[in-house]
């Protein structure tokens, strides 16, 4: 599959739920897929630490999906993970659940829009599984990639979206003009390297 | 006493997976006092997480009072979990 048909899937479920090929209805499904997919990326010769360091941040974005929405989903459980791997590696990850807006709101009662809560959720230790210690799995995503060269996260949920890393990806165009301002208030992220 | 953290796998990643080695080491694997240092080995790990990392850590500090060594690493995923820890 190329980039651009794994792009429109994954958009067309978010916004409207139902059936895809690729989706995790539990996270045991999830790990075994991301196992494989390591596998994949060792075989098509992406550097080993890169490759390692890739999955983890895939594994924090997938798990996340089942952390902060099992009983809170809002029709399909678990979430999508597809990717391809052509001269560069994209892999995309959505859910349709409660998004990260709704799960801060529960400790954060003034927080007043996507946007806001997108950025505390990447920028500060904070969960929405308070009275948990948890919030360290974003902030891991954000500093791996700014460790990295040629990596962009698109990041969706709600009317809120952050690109991490690298700039001006044209994936993430593609992503943010086939959405084309439609949204759903799980999360939809594009992880993108340029090999 | 040493942790090797191979044996829990090479690609560590859920809160409940470690949660679960946690519980396994304070089952099974004591120090011998409560001086001996627990060092945390993680050679032969591929992929690590902070979120399975954090929750190893918890459920191994709220067991031993012993000080935990976290030994040295140069697998990245390893470096930028116990950074944001």
């Amino acid at each position: 599959m190329t980039a651009d048909k794994l792009i429109a899937k994954a958009c067309e479920w978010w916004l409207k739920g139902g059936r895809h090929s690729a989706l995790c209805s539990q996270r045991d499904v999830f790990q075994a897929r991301l196992d494989y997919f390591l596998k994949e990326l060792l075989t098509k010769k992406i550097p080993e630490d890169l490759a390692y360091l890739f999955v983890a941040m895939i594994g924090e974005l997938g798990n996340n999906s089942f952390d902060h929405n099992l009983g809170q989903w809002q029709d399909v459980p678990g979430c999508v993970f597809d990717h391809c791997i052509e001269d560069s590696v994209s892999v995309l990850i959505a859910d349709r659940g409660q998004g990260i807006f709704s799960s801060l709101k529960h400790v954060l009662p003034k927080l007043t829009s996507d946007a806001e809560a997108l950025k505390i959720a990447f920028y500060q230790k904070i969960s929405g599984r308070s009275p948990e210690r948890r919030g360290n799995g974003l902030k891991f995503v954000n500093n791996a990639l700014s460790s990295l060269k040629k990596c962009t996260l698109l990041f969706l949920s709600g009317e809120g979206f952050l690109e991490l890393g690298d700039k001006n990806n044209l994936l993430c165009d593609k992503m943010r003009t086939k959405l084309g301002g439609r949204h759903n208030q799980g999360v939809l992220c594009l992880l993108n390297y340029e090999n | 006493m040493k942790i090797e953290l191979k044996k829990y796998g090479e690609i560590l990643i859920s809160r409940q997976a470690g949660r679960e080695a946690a519980l396994v080491v304070r089952a099974y694997q004591k120090p011998l006092n409560g001086i001996e240092p627990i060092e945390i080995d993680f050679a032969g790990v591929k992929v690590m997480t902070p979120s399975w990392l954090d929750e190893f850590l918890q459920g191994i500090k709220g067991e031993f009072k012993n000080k935990v060594v976290l030994l040295p690493s140069t697998n990245s995923s390893v470096i930028e979990s116990i950074k944001v820890l």
